[in-house]
C-alpha cells in the first residue's frame, strides 16, 4: 500500500493522539448522594459557559467521529495498490538516474524505491505486456528492450544504479519515443523520477500517455557546491582554497570541514550553518606545488556524494619574458623577483615580449606582445594613429584586470599616439584626442597590449602603478595558460592530447576504458563518477577532478515541489498540443494504472457516521 | 411543662410517649422551662375560630377597648358610656376588641433533601415545630400540621390546648425524609383545604425545588395566611473538592461534575441567588423569612432569632 499525498498522513499526528487520549481517558468519579443537584446544574451551566474548553469524556459517539475522522485523513493521503495486472500493453519505464537518485530519504535510498516500484509492475504484467527501461544519466541508456520475461527484466533491473550527474529526461523520453515509434492504444511512458530533469515536463512528448512517479520525501543535506584553487603569485608552491557549502536542510547544523593534499589532513574547520544559509569557507598555506586537493564534510546527511569535492593543481610553469628596448631595465627590476616568472634572452623562447621605443615587434611571434612606442614602424599595420604632444588622460577602465588598482590621473607624457581600436580589442586608457592603450587577443589567440606611448617619454616607471601594472600583467598571461582540470559531474570536454595514438583513461572507481584520438583530441564525457580522473598518453599525463557542483541536484525536497510546481501550472494553463500526450493526459492515464482505494475508505467513514448519527438519535430521542 | 405520670387520658399520652424516645428529643423539658412566658407574636390580627386569648378583628367582649358608636335603639345598656352621655348629652356605646383564639399552621417539608445535615434539617423543623406548637398551644392557638413532599403527605386537622402536643409530638416523630420535593403543590392543595383558616402559616423547608415555592406561598397570603418561611439550608458545597458524580437524593439524577474554586463560586452564588429569590417572594407577600443553618441550635433559633424578628415575644 502507497500514497499518492502521503503527506496528509501527518494529519495523524494530531488525530491518532487524540483518538488514544480518548481511550485512555477514564475518569473514576467518586459518586456523592446531595440533597439536590438544582443549584449544580445552574451553577455548571453557568460554569461551563464561561469555559472556553470542557473536559474531554469517554464516548463512543466521540469514537465514532475520530474513527471517521481518521478514514477521512487516510482517504486524503490517496493511498492505492499497484500490482494491476498489465495486459496487451507496451510499457516504457524511464527511471531518473541522476545524483539526487542517491537521496537516502526514504527506506533503502529513492533508487531502491524505485526499483521496488518497477520490480512490482514486472510481476504484474500479464498476457501480451511488454515493457522496457531507459536509465536517464547523464547519458539516456536502454537497459533492457521491449521483453515479455520478468527473469530478463528482473536481472537489467538489478544492475540499475543511479548516477553522480543531472539526469537527462528530455533525452531519455525521445528514446522512449522512438522505442514506441508506431504507438497503439494502452501504451504509456512512465517516468519514475525525483521531480528532476531538465525541464522534461514542458515538452511534449510522442502521442502516448506520460506519468510521472515522483519519489522522495525531501531531507536534510549539506553540499559543497564550488571548490577554487588560487595560487599566491609570489610563491609557487603557496595555494588557497575557496569552498562554498550549503545547507539545504531546514535545521541548523555544525560539522567539520576538513581539507586533504594529497591524502593528508592539511587543515579542518569547524563550520555551523543554519538552515537554508551558504557560507565560503577560505584554507589558506597550502603547500603543495601540484597534486590532488580532497575537501569534505563530515557529516551524516541524506545525500552523501556531494559532501566531498576534489580538485588538482597541476605543477605551474614560469612565465617566460622576453625584455627589449630602452626601458628593459626598469621591467626587469620589476620582474626580477617575481615568483612566476624567468626572464628569457631571445623572443622564441618567450611567452611574454615586453617591446620598448622604436624597435619593431615581428607577429609571427607564437607569443603574447606587449608594446610601448610611438614609432609607426613598431606598429602593426593600420595601427598608428596620429601623434598628439602633452595629452591628458580623461579615463582609464579601471575594471579591467591590468588596470586593478593602477592610478593614472597623475601620469604625465611627452607625446602619445592615437591607437585605432581592432575587432577583438577594447581600449583601456583614453587621452581626449581618443585611445592610447588598447588590448585584446589577436588573430591567432595571442594577448597583445599596445600603449601608444614611449615608456621613457613620461614618468610611467617612477610611478607606484608600474610594478602594479606589472603584477597585473604578469597574472594576466598566465591565466591564459591555465587550462582548468575541474569538470562538472554530465559534462563533455575537448581535450587537446597532441600526437597521442591511444589513451588509457581511468575513473575514480578504477575502471579502465582505452580511447583511440582523432583529430589530436578526445572527447572525454559525460563524467558520472565524481572524483579523480587519470588518463596517460607515452608522452603526457593528465589528471582532472570531476564534482557534482550542482545545487538543484543536492536539493532534494526543491526539486519534487519544483516538479509539482510545474505540472500544476502546466494544467491551470491549458497548455495542450493536438496529438500530443500532455501532463493532463498523464494525470488521467496514472488514475487508470493504480488502483487507489480511498473510496473504500470514504464509505467506511460513511457508514461509521450513518452510525453514529443513528447512536445518536437514539440517545438524544430515545428512538 | 412537666410530664406526669398519672392515669387518665394524659397518663396515657405520657405512656405513649415514653414508648418513643424520639419524642423526649424533640421537646427537651429543660428547653420547654424556657418556653414558659413566650407566645407566638402576629404583624396583623386574624379572625379567630373561637374565644382565646388572642385579640382579633371582631368586636366582643374583652377588657381591650376598641372604639365608641352611636347607640341604636334596643341595644345592650350596659355598653352605654355614661360618663360621655353626661357631657354630650348624647348616647354612644363602649365596644371593646373580641378576644380570639388563633390559626397556626406549620407546613412541613418531609421530602429527602430535609434528611440531610447533622443533625437532619427534618430533626431541626421538627423539632421548631414542635417548640412553637407548645407555644401556640400554651396560649389556647388552634394548631394544624400538614405535611407534605411532592404533595400533601398527610394534614391534621388544628387542634387546641395543650394535650394535643403529645399526639402532634407523636406525629413529628414519626415522620421520615422521602420523596421529592414539590413545594407549591403541598402549599397550594393545603390552602384549598378546609383545614386552612387565616392565621399564621409557618412553611418550613429547604426550598430545593427546581419549580419554585413562590406560587405555593401565594396561594397560602391569599387565603389570609401571615407567612413565616424558615428556610433551612446546609453546607454541602463547603467541603466538596475533585471530580464527583452527584446523585440527587430526591429524584436519583446523577450530574458530573469537577469542583474547583470557580465552580464552588458559582455554587455560592446561585445558593445566594436562591436565598434572595425567596426573600423577596416572601416580603412581597408580607411574609417573612428565617434562615436556618446547621450550626444554629434550636435554643438560638427560636429564642433569639425568632424573638428579634417578632415571631416570638412574651
Amino acid at each position: 500500500m502507497s500514497f499518492l499525498r502521503g503527506e496528509a498522513l501527518w494529519h495523524l499526528a494530531w488525530a491518532l493522539p487524540l483518538l488514544v487520549l480518548l481511550w485512555i481517558l477514564k475518569k473514576k468519579r467518586e459518586r456523592l448522594v446531595v440533597p439536590s443537584t438544582l443549584l449544580w446544574q445552574v451553577a455548571l451551566a453557568e460554569h461551563r459557559a464561561h469555559t472556553p474548553f470542557r473536559r474531554l469524556r469517554r464516548s463512543l459517539l466521540l469514537l465514532l467521529q475520530a474513527c471517521v475522522l481518521l478514514l477521512l485523513v487516510f482517504a486524503l493521503a490517496r493511498p492505492f495498490r499497484d500490482g494491476t495486472r498489465l495486459e496487451g500493453m507496451r510499457l516504457v519505464v524511464v527511471i531518473d538516474a541522476s545524483a539526487s537518485m542517491n537521496a537516502r530519504d526514504v527506506a533503502g535510498g529513492r533508487m531502491a524505491a524505485a526499483k521496488r516500484q518497477v520490480a512490482r509492475w514486472i510481476d504484474g504484467l500479464g498476457p501480451g505486456a511488454r515493457m522496457m527501461f531507459i536509465r536517464a544519466g547523464a547519458r539516456p541508456t536502454v537497459l533492457s528492450s521491449f521483453q515479455r520475461e520478468g527473469r530478463r527484466l528482473h536481472r537489467a533491473l538489478e544492475g540499475l544504479e543511479a548516477g553522480f550527474g543531472p539526469g537527462d529526461l528530455d533525452g531519455a523520453l525521445r528514446l522512449a519515443e522512438e522505442a514506441c515509434a508506431a504507438p497503439r492504444p494502452g501504451d504509456r511512458i512512465v517516468v519514475v523520477s525525483d521531480g528532476g530533469g531538465r525541464a522534461a515536463s514542458t515538452r511534449p512528448v510522442a502521442a502516448l500517455p506520460v506519468e510521472w512517479i515522483l519519489l522522495g520525501q525531501g531531507g536534510e543535506n549539506l553540499a559543497i557546491t564550488s571548490l577554487q584553487l588560487r595560487q599566491n603569485p609570489f610563491s609557487a608552491i603557496d595555494l588557497q582554497a575557496y569552498v562554498r557549502v550549503v545547507n539545504l536542510g531546514r535545521e541548523a547544523r555544525s560539522f567539520d570541514m576538513r581539507i586533504e593534499a594529497e591524502g593528508s589532513l592539511s587543515d579542518l574547520k569547524r563550520i555551523r550553518l543554519d538552515g537554508g544559509a551558504s557560507r565560503a569557507v577560505v584554507f589558506r598555506r597550502l603547500a603543495m606545488e601540484s597534486g590532488s586537493v580532497r575537501v569534505s564534510l563530515d557529516v551524516d546527511d541524506d545525500l552523501p556524494c556531494d559532501d566531498e569535492v576534489w580538485a588538482v593543481v597541476e605543477g605551474r610553469s614560469r612565465l617566460a619574458v622576453h625584455l627589449r628596448g630602452p626601458a628593459a631595465p626598469f621591467w626587469e627590476a620589476a620582474l626580477r623577483d617575481h615568483g612566476l616568472v624567468r626572464l628569457v634572452k631571445t623572443p622564441e623562447e618567450a611567452a611574454l615580449v615586453v617591446s620598448d621605443g622604436s624597435a619593431p615587434l615581428s607577429e609571427s611571434l607564437p607569443c603574447d606582445r606587449l608594446r610601448f612606442t610611438t614609432a609607426p614602424v613598431a606598429f602593426p599595420s593600420g595601427m598608428a594613429g596620429r601623434l598628439v604632444e602633452g595629452p591628458r588622460i580623461v579615463d582609464w577602465d579601471r575594471g579591467h584586470p591590468l588596470l586593478r588598482f593602477v592610478e593614472l590621473d597623475e601620469l604625465r607624457l611627452r607625446q602619445v599616439r592615437i591607437l585605432p581600436v581592432p575587432e577583438g580589442f577594447r581600449s583601456l586608457v583614453r587621452v581626449e584626442e581618443g585611445p592610447i592603450v588598447v588590448a585584446g587577443l589577436d588573430g591567432r589567440g595571442h594577448r597583445s597590449l599596445t600603449f601608444g606611448f614611449d615608456c621613457l617619454q613620461g614618468d610611467l616607471p617612477l610611478k607606484a602603478a608600474f610594478p602594479v601594472l606589472v603584477q597585473n600583467l604578469v597574472a594576466w598571461c598566465l591565466e591564459a595558460r591555465d587550462e582548468s582540470a575541474s569538470h562538472r559531474a554530465g559534462e563533455v570536454v575537448h581535450l587537446d592530447v597532441g600526437g597521442e595514438r591511444e589513451l588509457r583513461l581511468r575513473t575514480p572507481r578504477g575502471k579502465l576504458r582505452v580511447l583511440r584520438p582523432a583529430g589530436g583530441g578526445v572527447d572525454l564525457g559525460p563524467f558520472e563518477e565524481l572524483g579523480i580522473w587519470r588518463m596517460s598518453g607515452k608522452e603526457r599525463q593528465w589528471r582532472f577532478a570531476v564534482n557534482l557542483f550542482d545545487e538543484k541536484e543536492s536539493s532534494l525536497s526543491g526539486r519534487r515541489r519544483e516538479r509539482e510546481k510545474r505540472e500544476k501550472g502546466e494544467r491551470k494553463e491549458g497548455r495542450t498540443a493536438p496529438g500530443r500526450a500532455t501532463v493532463e493526459k498523464a494525470a488521467v492515464s496514472r488514475r487508470s494504472l493504480r488502483r487507489e482505494t480511498w473510496p473504500w475508505a470514504v464509505v467506511l467513514a460513511l457508514v461509521m457516521l450513518f452510525l453514529e448519527w443513528g447512536l445518536w438519535r437514539r440517545r438524544a430521542h430515545g428512538l | 411543662m412537666r410530664f406526669s405520670t398519672r392515669s387518665g387520658p394524659r397518663g396515657r399520652a405520657w405512656s405513649e410517649v415514653t414508648k418513643v424516645q424520639d419524642m423526649r428529643n424533640l421537646l427537651d423539658p429543660a428547653f420547654v422551662a424556657r418556653l414558659e412566658g413566650l407566645r407566638l407574636l402576629l404583624k396583623n390580627r386574624h379572625r379567630g375560630g373561637a374565644r382565646g386569648e388572642r385579640l382579633g378583628r371582631r368586636r366582643g367582649a374583652s377588657l381591650e377597648f376598641a372604639e365608641h358608636r352611636d347607640y341604636a335603639s334596643g341595644e345592650d345598656l350596659r355598653h352605654l358610656d355614661w360618663n360621655l352621655l353626661a357631657r354630650l348629652d348624647r348616647p354612644y356605646l363602649k365596644t371593646y376588641v373580641e378576644e380570639e383564639d388563633l390559626y397556626v399552621s406549620f407546613l412541613l417539608d418531609a421530602s429527602a433533601s430535609m434528611g440531610f445535615g447533622t443533625p437532619s434539617k427534618l430533626d431541626r423543623a421538627r423539632r421548631i415545630v414542635a417548640a412553637l406548637a407548645y407555644l401556640a398551644l400554651g396560649n389556647l392557638d388552634r394548631v394544624s400540621l400538614a405535611v407534605f413532599d411532592r404533595s400533601l403527605r398527610s394534614l391534621r386537622p388544628a387542634v387546641r390546648g395543650k394535650a394535643s402536643i403529645f399526639s402532634l409530638l407523636a406525629r413529628l416523630a414519626s415522620l421520615e425524609a422521602r420523596g421529592e420535593t414539590r413545594i407549591s403543590s403541598g402549599l397550594s392543595t393545603f390552602a384549598r383545604s378546609r383545614a386552612s383558616r387565616p392565621g399564621l402559616a409557618i412553611v418550613l423547608s429547604d426550598f430545593l425545588d427546581g419549580e419554585g415555592a413562590v406560587a405555593g406561598l401565594r396561594s397560602l397570603a391569599a387565603r389570609g395566611h401571615e407567612l413565616l418561611c424558615l428556610h433551612f439550608v446546609d453546607e454541602d458545597g463547603e467541603e466538596l473538592e475533585g471530580d464527583l458524580l452527584l446523585e440527587d437524593a430526591e429524584t436519583g439524577e446523577t450530574l458530573e461534575v469537577t469542583v474547583n474554586q470557580d465552580l464552588l463560586q458559582r455554587y455560592r452564588d446561585q445558593e445566594r441567588a436562591h436565598r434572595e429569590g425567596l426573600h423577596r417572594a416572601a416580603t412581597a407577600l408580607g411574609g417573612r423569612v428565617l434562615l436556618v443553618d446547621g450550626q444554629r441550635s434550636l435554643e438560638s433559633v427560636v429564642l433569639e432569632s425568632l424573638r428579634q424578628r417578632g415571631v416570638v415575644g412574651p
